[in-house]
């Protein structure tokens, strides 16, 4: 009998300690940037009088840096003195008070942490991912940071093997028993058109990208239903704040997201991955070992 | 005389997946996997069934002596409570 605990492989805890600025598009608001998302999320932003954000910042002073707390129907939590946040309980609307900020400060919380919450109550999580359009399908490359997501997906796409549809962030739901890339996220790491904004991908595969020691030859295998239903849970981004509700449709997503991806996932070890005049040839190899020919 | 029952600890998921039972706990994010004689005592226990129950379900599906098995039952119970993955109701 067993009760396995795979150490620090497999702890969350502190999953997604950063957030990254997604975007300084040119553009306040949320509707007219992830638009056609349906409904659409309206936010709305305001920079309340200074003696507030003063009372605020003397109120969680000292306190820990999240701040859950109940505002009526929506629930709210608190990043950091200078912003409050709220998002509703459906994901339909975001409020967000910030002092001081600047357009691209506004943004980084729209299109980060707010616009990542909103679309988890809505069922639709965001893996940190690359993914690339292949025969019809999409296929999701997770890796920790610096295993190659971005650059496989770039060097297929530069070689015109794949169309690449998302680069970092990448919105996933289970829609009628089917996992579906929702390839939108704004984010300016990727080309807007590369990407068919009115199209949803069926997921069909998993390639879960290791930096190997140089010296390693290179691997693949299938990953067991534990580790892809892991993979996929410890690869989606801010999940340190969802609420326990939030958490608990996350766990039935990578549930339902293992059972459509258990047929064609793959593990890589990347070799070569720092000998740079090797990249582009040792993806391309790659890939071109790993691809199922069947799809 | 009542026997002891359990549930689930506040805020552990659990899905099967496979022959793997895995457990999360929301709160500290760390991921548990069952193999199939944990989860066949873990799924005892969750119904109701005391550690004479689980032993008698484990030695239903595997050749093992009931001495052994039930050193395994209270074992597991033992770490799956101090993991708080389960709890006295």
């Amino acid at each position: 009998m067993q009760l396995r605990l795979n150490g620090a492989a497999l702890r969350f805890e502190g999953l997604i300690a950063r957030q990254r600025v997604q975007s300084t598009l040119a553009c306040s608001f949320l509707p007219d940037s992830i638009s056609p998302l349906e409904p659409p999320l309206s936010a709305r932003t305001s920079i309340p009088p200074t003696s507030s954000i003063r009372t605020i910042s003397a109120a969680l002073e000292g306190k820990p840096l999240q701040l859950r707390v109940q505002h009526g129907l929506t629930e709210s939590y608190v990043e950091s003195a200078r912003v409050k946040a709220w998002i509703a309980a459906d994901g339909s609307t975001a409020d967000l008070e910030i002092a001081d900020a600047n357009e691209v400060e506004i943004n980084h919380w729209l299109f980060g942490p707010l616009l990542i919450l909103a679309l988890a109550r809505r069922g639709v999580f965001c893996l940190h991912a690359s993914s690339v359009l292949h025969d019809g399908h999409a296929f999701v490359i997770v890796g920790d940071s610096g295993a190659g997501k971005s650059s496989f997906a770039r060097v297929l796409d530069q070689a015109q093997v794949n169309k690449r549809l998302t680069d970092d962030i990448s919105p996933m739901t289970i829609e009628n028993g089917r996992l579906l890339l929702l390839p939108r996220f704004p984010q300016l790491k990727l080309s807007q058109q590369i990407t068919d904004a009115s199209a949803d991908y069926a997921v069909s595969g998993l390639w879960a990208l290791e930096a190997a020691k140089l010296d390693v030859p290179g691997s693949k295998r299938r990953l067991r239903s534990t580790d892809l239903h892991f993979r996929l849970m410890r690869h989606t981004v801010a999940s340190r704040l969802f609420s326990t509700s939030d958490a608990r449709r996350w766990w039935e997503f990578a549930a339902a997201a293992q059972q459509v991806l258990a047929a064609s996932d793959h593990n890589y070890q990347l070799q070569a991955r720092h000998a740079s005049s090797n990249v582009s040839a040792a993806m391309l190899e790659l890939y071109r070992t790993s691809m199922p020919t069947d799809q | 005389m009542t026997h002891t029952r359990y549930q689930l600890g506040e805020n552990v998921m659990q899905q099967q997946l496979e022959d793997v039972l895995v457990l999360m706990q929301l709160g500290s994010g760390l991921y548990f996997e069952l193999n199939d004689s944990g989860r066949i005592t873990l799924q005892t226990l969750l119904a109701g069934g005391d550690e004479a129950a689980c032993t008698d379900a484990l030695r239903a599906c595997f050749d093992i002596d009931a001495n052994t098995a039930m050193r395994d039952v209270m074992m597991l119970i033992t770490e799956l409570c101090e993991r708080e993955l389960i709890e006295r109701v």
